[in-house]
């Protein structure tokens, strides 16, 4: 409706519009298939979870539709529960690891690379060039216990936390990297002379000004790794050899195996509401880097 | 059903993208360097059942009585003898699971050739993909081969078609224990295709003991993990039923108080398990897995590829373990009932059996047909399972959403602790 | 013989500096020593390595070869932060995330001085900078020449031994530019800092500076008083770039004491003063504002020269004609229009009109001397000349 209406206000302003800057006018349908992608797939596909939160099984293959809020009571289990946080916890420590990793690769690549820097970029998307799962088998046979790591190392850490660990981090540094040298990019490093001018050593001039400019990407690219590791399913699955579940391979079970949806669409639901909790964060962290513009 | 696996990741993709998925599933499986087993599939999918879910109303239209209610739908049996044979039969089936030579003698024979029956044939790769093409309607299928569980289950749902024994009378080849069971008491409504068993097998020259039953197997876990990786299958609807069968209880038991007994045993020996996957086979021929369980026709494949070190054991347990099975059956809707039973009772001809069984490597129970295998498949008990084991071993079924929930979250503990 | 801190005459010394980037030598064996408490600027296109050698002194280069003291101690690897020099930047580098007090105090926070202090010294310097009441404000929120201001109380609030500027009012337009001029040479009057200040606008560099160092692919040309850069450059390029010049070549005819007569061809006849050696190809310079034009064509001169007018500019307070010589060589003549012959106004292309200039105004810019004569010349050097000049004109 706010759609057909617009052109209309268009003339009403028309006169007030004059004596702005030059703005052609735009075709606003551009906007409707992503606006109709995100209401069938998005929205449709959430509804639907909602309903079947509410809903109760009442046989294989069937539900009836209410209001319960009995799934809902049922994920407050203390066996669920202990999922949710082992999965906040590992997905936390994935991401703090995916930071200490990432951010000083982003650095170098932004401030020491130049001739090379595209082609560091690229380098970083590399992975990304193949497919996820096809990633973690690969990690698999390093982390084998006769695998590469093993045999050079001694390090049998396959099946452990550890290699979970490690699957989360190979699997979603690129996406912390990318928007992180998009910061440091943005950086003028002119502001770490002039700090250092100012008496302050390298590594207090990093923290005051390079660290705390870039701190809005730093955020931007930890909340896009935790998200999906959050809701990670196949890391888990393939590198712990089925223990040291995620809620994903929880509510994967209960839609599968127990043939659930509603317990499964009330576990998927608890874990956005969790999320978004993270996500409020982002937001203002992200507003407050529009105002510095760093 | 089986979390494990990666599969299960397309689960909100749309069910026609299901067979492209498996198919890129296998590809994966085989650059990973392991090929996908029957069984394995078996235990894949997941997405049918979301989309059963959506397809259902809440009203539902078919019977939804309890276990004790009987089947509903009534036979046509009388209706069918001496009808002649269709010119089209419609099979909704595992892919690759039969020669190509089947088809083609099939429609070679006298009633079939005379009606020009052609024969078409799509594919599924999960029993709730199956479950779930059935309750949306939309497709009329003249054969489908669910596994035992489905059996049950659509049984209970009144969609299967009473078999006609007198179009069928090739089941005399069959092994008697098979012709009913417990997932169809009758014997009326299906037909096996192939069957296997739940076993384990372990490195000899690191698991010293002499492990006979499967309560063996659970209580050697914690003392040997230390030495090196343990593995069980995965999946709720394995791990509970087979610590049950372990503890001498039914694996289908609606008891709370087997499901306390097992659930405290089977966190007993948590300890003592390394990795709980269905995908060990290549793991296991590299050497990598000192003890585990495993289906009979992977375990006869891990033991081949150590022949060389010769360090595997493999054990059938004596009592109580699992045999699952892939069955035919007719759905009620079924538009050429003639030809199906016709197919049925062709793939029951013994001289079809070991055709079949050279190609897919599953035991069908028609001992005329075993005994023309050749010797390495006969005489291993890997493949031809003797019935002396099966007889004591049980069904898994999927007795109730309510007896899944439970299964589900002891695993779900099982695995969390 | 090393002296005490204290005790040395420059603040700054460099000593046969060279600095290299790859293939380029940015700095070329420079030698520079700043008095205590001058306003130096170094000045010259961009490229010249006036930046490059700001960037030393403040320890953000090294140098490749030679020596460079601060207060009279080698600073060569002393790194940025422990140098007693500040730098105002030319993009002023203002801490966007902090506020103009956080700023301010950001050096006195390094140093470990207390918070009261720190907040009582920064008000101070942007009292001294006449930017108070937007302590609390974002860089973001002001202007630039209120930012510009932010910086320079940023680094004097340090209290360095000498303050660096780098084109400090670049940024700002022409009539901020001005203010901040007087603005700069009244703050640095009051605190009496060492200031270097590097820039490529001569009249900024001559209006604000106690000597200029005017510089030219890696080396300095000429450092010296402004006056004293503008009325005796010692090369053509520095004549060039400071002000406007007119070149005239010739062939030296006769020379009789400290005077020369050159032939520029065409009847133009120059005569000055200078140590010229006869029969030498000599480059000689005239400043526009020393010569005059008179219309008519009367006889030519030594000094005087018949010209054609090409075309004629009024620049607000003087009015400029450019002339073709009887020689074909084009030169500018300007004059301040209250001094000017009236009949300069009615001058139009294409007039005949007579130039000329007194025989102090030629500057004897390049000699190149005939091989016989080669010992004679090379006693020329224009800076002893310009150095005695400079010392009477002193005295």
């Amino acid at each position: 409706m706010t759609l057909l209406s617009e052109p209309k206000q268009e003339k009403a302003v028309g006169v007030k519009r004059r004596g702005r800057s030059f703005k052609p006018r735009y075709p606003t349908w551009l906007a409707l298939p992503a606006l109709v992608y995100e209401v069938i797939f998005f929205l449709g596909a959430l509804g639907i979870l909602v309903a079947f939160s509410f809903a109760t099984q009442t046989g294989f293959s069937q539900i009836t539709y209410g209001f319960s809020l009995d799934q809902y009571k049922a994920v407050f289990d203390p066996l669920y529960l202990s999922i949710f946080f082992r999965t906040l916890m590992m997905a936390a420590i994935g991401t703090i690891l995916t930071v200490m990793v990432g951010y000083p690769v982003a650095y170098w690549m932004a401030r020491y690379l130049s001739t090379y820097k595209l082609l560091a970029v690229l380098l970083i998307m590399v992975p990304f060039w193949t497919s996820f799962l096809i990633r973690t088998y690969a990690l698999k046979i390093i982390l084998d216990s006769q695998g590469f790591l093993a045999k050079t190392f001694g390090l049998d850490i396959m099946y452990t936390p550890i290699a979970v660990g490690i699957g989360l981090v190979y699997n979603y540094l690129p996406l912390f990297v990318l928007p992180v040298f998009g910061s440091l990019e943005r950086m003028d490093w002119t502001l770490i002379e002039a700090a250092t001018d100012l008496t302050a050593r390298p590594l207090r001039a990093f923290w005051d000004i390079t660290f705390r400019l870039t701190l809005p990407g730093i955020v931007t690219g930890a909340l896009l790794v935790f998200i999906p590791m959050t809701g990670e399913y196949v890391i888990p699955a393939i590198l712990s050899g089925g223990k040291y579940e995620f809620v994903g391979n929880l509510i994967g079970d209960t839609f599968n195996t127990a043939q659930n949806p509603p317990f499964g669409s009330a576990l998927a639901i608890m874990l956005m509401v969790a999320l978004s909790v993270f996500v409020v964060i982002y937001i203002a962290v992200a507003t407050k880097e529009e105002r510095f513009g760093a | 059903m089986n979390s494990q696996s990666p599969d299960d990741l397309n689960i909100l993709a749309p069910i026609e993208m299901k067979p492209k998925m498996d198919y890129l599933h296998r590809e994966v499986q085989r650059a990973a360097g392991s090929a996908m087993s029957r069984r394995k599939a078996l235990s894949l999918g997941g997405l049918a059942l979301f989309a059963a879910a959506c397809g259902s109303t809440s009203t539902s239209t078919t019977p939804t009585g309890g276990a004790s209610s009987g089947p509903a739908s009534a036979s046509p049996s009388s209706s069918l003898a001496g009808k002649p044979v269709e010119n089209m039969l419609e099979i909704f089936n595992w892919s690759e699971y039969d020669d190509p030579s089947t088809y083609k003698l099939f429609a070679e024979l006298g009633p079939v050739a005379a009606a020009g029956t052609k024969t078409h044939e799509t594919y599924y790769s999960s029993n709730d993909e199956l479950l779930a093409k059935l309750n949306s309607g939309g497709s009329t299928y003249d054969l489908i081969v669910p596994s035992q569980n489905a059996v049950a289950q659509l049984i209970q749902e009144g969609k299967l078609m009473a078999l006609d024994q007198t179009l069928l009378p090739n089941l005399k080849y069959l092994e008697p224990s098979f012709l009913k069971s417990s997932y169809d008491p009758t014997g009326e409504f299906s037909v096996i295709k192939d069957f296997g068993v739940t076993m384990f097998y372990f490195n000899n020259k690191i698991v010293t003991d002499d492990l006979k039953t499967m309560h063996d197997f659970y209580m050697a876990l914690p003392k040997y993990v230390s030495k090196g990786r343990t593995n069980l299958l995965d999946g709720a609807e394995e791990l509970v039923p087979l610590g049950l069968m372990a503890l001498g209880l039914d694996p289908n038991t609606t008891s709370q108080a087997d499901f306390d007994q097992v659930r405290t045993f089977l966190l007993s020996i948590r300890s003592g398990v390394t990795t709980i996957s269905a995908d060990y086979i290549q793991d296991a021929i590299a050497g990598k897995i000192i003890l585990g369980q495993g289906w009979n026709g992977d375990v006869r494949r891990i033991v081949q590829g150590r022949k060389a070190q010769g360090d595997i054991t493999a054990v059938l347990p004596t009592g109580s373990s699992e045999v699952w099975s892939d069955n035919w059956c007719i759905p009620l809707t079924a538009p050429h009932p003639v030809a199906a039973h016709t197919w049925i009772n062709w793939l029951l001809t013994p001289t079809t059996a070991v055709t079949e069984m050279e190609y897919h490597s599953y035991p069908i129970p028609i001992p005329d047909a075993l005994s023309q295998l050749p010797a390495d498949m006969k005489n291993d008990q890997l493949f031809n399972v003797p019935t002396s084991y099966t007889d004591g071993y049980h069904y898994i079924l999927n007795v109730s959403p309510q007896v899944v929930q439970q299964r589900t979250k002891i695993y779900t503990e099982f695995k969390a602790s | 013989m090393t002296l005490a801190p204290g005790d040395v005459a420059f603040d700054v010394e460099f000593r046969g500096i060279t600095k290299r980037f790859g293939p380029l030598v940015a700095v070329n064996r420079v030698d520079l020593q700043v008095n205590k408490g001058e306003f130096l600027s170094l000045l010259g296109p961009s490229g010249c390595g006036k930046t490059t050698s700001l960037r030393m002194i403040a320890g953000f280069e090294q140098p490749d070869e030679g020596e460079l003291l601060i207060g009279g101690t080698d600073a060569v690897g002393v790194p940025p932060y422990r140098r007693n020099v500040n730098t105002v930047f030319q993009s002023y580098a203002l801490f966007p995330h902090m506020s103009v007090i956080d700023n301010v105090a950001y050096g006195l926070k390094q140093r470990g001085t207390g918070k009261a202090e720190r907040i009582r010294l920064s008000g101070e310097a942007l009292e001294l900078v006449q930017l108070t009441g937007r302590q609390d404000h974002r860089p973001s929120m002001l202007s630039g020449g209120q930012q510009q201001r932010v910086a320079l109380a940023r680094a004097l609030v340090m209290h360095p031994q000498v303050l660096l500027l780098d084109e400090p009012l670049g940024a700002l337009d022409l009539k901020l530019r001005k203010e901040m001029q007087v603005e700069l040479k009244r703050i640095q009057e009051q605190v009496g800092i060492t200031f270097i200040y590097v820039t490529h606008d001569q009249e900024e560099a001559l209006s604000m500076s106690d000597r200029v160092a005017v510089m030219s692919n890696g080396v300095i040309e000429q450092l010296d008083e402004p006056r004293v850069i503008y009325d005796n450059p010692r090369t053509s390029f520095v004549a060039e770039f400071i002000g406007d010049m007119n070149f005239l070549s010739g062939v030296v005819t006769e020379k009789v004491g400290g005077q020369f007569i050159v032939d520029a061809g065409g009847g133009v006849v120059i005569r000055g003063h200078g140590a010229a050696s006869r029969g030498s190809s000599v480059r000689v310079g005239i400043r526009p504002e020393r010569m005059t034009a008179l219309p008519g064509s009367p006889e030519q001169q030594a000094n005087s020269a018949k010209a054609t007018v090409l075309s004629k500019m009024y620049l607000g307070d003087q009015i400029q004609i450019s002339v073709s010589l009887a020689n074909g060589q084009r030169i500018i003549v300007r004059e301040q229009r209250a001094s000017a012959n009236p009949v300069l106004d009615v001058v139009y292309s294409g007039d005949e009109v007579l130039v000329s200039w007194d025989d102090k105004a030629p500057l004897l810019l390049e000699q190149t001397v005939p091989l016989q004569s080669s010992a004679e010349a090379e006693q020329y050097t224009p800076s002893e000349e310009a150095a005695v000049h400079a010392s009477t004109e002193e005295s």
